[in-house]
């Protein structure tokens, strides 16, 4: 090969260099989306895999010393590590009375048209029936061992009130038939007074029909969105959660906005909740993961604080925040399964 | 006497005999066919004597190319962070392998040699590894790589020094960043084409985030591969 040839190769493998050098600076950060490869992977924590752990999971709740959940469809009873499917249909709600440490749910066996509802209850051994009904419903626990059952079917939805799901047909009786709204949510404050949400609306209910609170005034900014979901410390505050992710506070006469998170929040199982962490706080889980905030609504953690440790629980759509009771234990139900956030701040899936 | 005569003669004669295929091979290689050779003169040997050391021909030269294959373990080490003080979760030292199994890797390169014993060419590598939950990181680099050869007999020794560019991806995360790779091979020479030896090389890939800087980082991996080497022209 002649010198010419010569330098003319290696002139062209010197260029090929420079090129393959510019093209890497300018690759440089060509990631906007995720906070670091090689940082999510220095944090990613080994999870448990169980059967629920690849289902979406929608409700979490203590009855008596045993814990359920309500995944894909199926009840789901906890046991140490694992989880027993316990049957009985297709199930759409759960809720525990703790007076009785019972667990009743809503199932509906059509699980096309939804016109073969059922209530049973399960004290840890089988499925019992407690009432039945030819429509969609949902059960909602409004505190203090108390219920609504939402019927909805092809007429107004109907509301039921009880304390007392345990002597069918109670709630069937249309003396229990307390309004004909759809609610979404409730809580209570004190030991009679509760309080309930449709998608525009907040109404009181104290043993009798459920009152408008029409004099609820929305402060500044306006309110967008539907509620979604409705929690309280237990003594004497409301905290309301719009769709679109605005927290209110409330004591029953006027709405104070607090903040706004990011995401959408989801108004079916109840993604908000008042949690004990060193105190109380508010927990509320969105469609990209859940916050953590004071109850002025000053923000401790939000998704990505723990998208690089848990980078399935920042993605997923939290259905519901649950704090088992009497422990540091809260569990988030979320379409990427059920996650137990421990009192060290740790999270473990089940 | 005569025992011994016929002795004598039956070994001489196995020895011709047992010579004879190789002076034929000889020939048929050394001389045409029906022609007579004669022998060469012997030349003086020359006045000066002959040099001390002899001198060998370069095996290759510019134009000589090497295509080379590599398989082997892709071993995570650890990732540097340098702004760790401004980031509470991690540490300037991070390890690698406990968050990234031992994985796999390959390549495919082809050179060039520009001088007897400096060659210049491109690669194609990839890696695989898993994290604690079952992700796979993969790393795929493009690079072009310089070496330099050194030679002990039938043994060679690249050094060589990569640069280019890694496409990195894990989950739904992706970055493009660079790539360097540092690396020596050592390979025994089967014969004038094929080379077979191991590959020690290391990864160091960058990941640098200028919006987020408290997450930039450098992951450190060593690669240990198998590999073949053929060279032509």
């Amino acid at each position: 090969m002649s010198i010419l040839k010569y330098k003319t190769q290696l002139r062209r493998a010197l260029t090929g260099i420079v090129t393959l050098a510019l093209l890497s600076l300018l690759s440089i950060g060509c990631n906007q989306d995720g906070v670091g490869i090689f940082y999510s992977i220095s944090q990613e924590k080994e999870q448990i895999t169980s059967k629920i752990s690849e289902v979406s999971v929608y409700q979490v709740v203590d009855a008596g010393s045993y814990t359920y959940a309500l995944g894909g469809r199926t009840v789901w009873q906890q046991s140490g590590n694992n989880w027993n499917n316990l049957g009985g249909g297709y199930a759409y709600n759960i809720v525990a009375d703790s007076g009785t440490s019972t667990l009743y749910a809503y199932f509906n066996n059509d699980d096309t048209s939804l016109t073969d509802g059922r209530i049973k209850s399960y004290t840890g051994s089988a499925w019992s029936p407690a009432d039945s009904f030819s429509d969609d419903g949902k059960l909602i626990d409004i505190g203090n061992d108390t219920f609504a059952l939402v019927v909805r079917g092809s007429t107004d939805p109907t509301l039921y009130i009880t304390n007392d799901l345990t002597t069918p047909p109670a709630v069937t009786d249309a003396g229990n038939v307390v309004d004909t709204v759809s609610i979404v949510g409730g809580t209570n404050l004190g030991s009679t007074t509760h309080y309930l949400i449709s998608d525009s609306t907040v109404y009181s209910w104290d043993s009798s029909s459920p009152n408008t609170l029409a004099d609820l005034s929305l402060s500044n900014p306006e309110k967008t969105g539907n509620f979604a979901a409705i929690t309280s410390n237990g003594i004497d505050t409301l905290y309301l959660v719009t769709t679109s992710g605005q927290v209110f506070s409330s004591d029953g006469t006027s709405l104070v906005y607090i903040t706004t998170v990011g995401g959408s929040v989801e108004a079916e199982y109840g993604a908000a909740s008042v949690v004990d962490i060193s105190g109380p706080k508010l927990m509320i889980g969105t469609d990209d993961g859940y916050y953590l905030m004071e109850l002025n609504g000053t923000i401790i953690e939000s998704p990505d604080d723990y998208a690089a440790s848990y980078p399935e629980l920042a993605a997923a759509l939290v259905h519901q925040v649950y704090q088992k009771t009497a422990t540091d234990d809260i569990y988030l139900a979320t379409e990427n399964g059920l996650w137990k956030r421990t009192a060290t701040g740790e999270f473990e899936r089940q | 006497m005569s025992r011994l005569h016929t002795f004598t003669y039956l070994f001489i004669l196995l020895l011709f005999l047992g010579a004879m295929p190789f002076a034929l091979s000889a020939q048929e290689e050394q001389e045409p066919d029906g022609d007579f050779q004669e022998r060469p003169e012997e030349k003086e040997p020359p006045a000066e004597g002959y040099p001390e050391e002899e001198q060998f021909l370069e095996a290759y030269d510019l134009g000589s190319q090497i295509f080379t294959i590599d398989a082997g373990f892709f071993i995570p080490l650890f990732f540097h962070f340098p702004a760790a003080s401004d980031n509470e979760d991690v540490s300037t030292f991070e390890p690698a392998f406990g968050q990234l199994s031992l994985g796999g890797s390959g390549s495919l390169s082809w050179g060039s040699y520009l001088t007897p014993r400096f060659a210049i060419g491109v690669e194609l590598a990839g890696s695989f590894s898993f994290t604690p939950n079952g992700y796979v990181n993969s790393l795929i680099p493009i690079t072009m790589f310089t070496e330099y050869l050194f030679r002990y007999g039938s043994f060679e020794f690249p050094v060589s020094l990569q640069g280019g560019f890694v496409i990195n991806r894990v989950q739904d995360q992706l970055y493009m960043g660079p790539i360097a790779i540092p690396g020596i091979s050592g390979y025994y020479n089967l014969n004038a084409e094929w080379g077979l030896g191991l590959s020690l090389d290391y990864w160091w890939v960058p990941e640098i985030y200028f919006d987020k800087s408290e997450n930039s980082s450098f992951g450190n991996f060593l690669e240990l591969s198998f590999s073949a080497r053929y060279h032509f022209s």
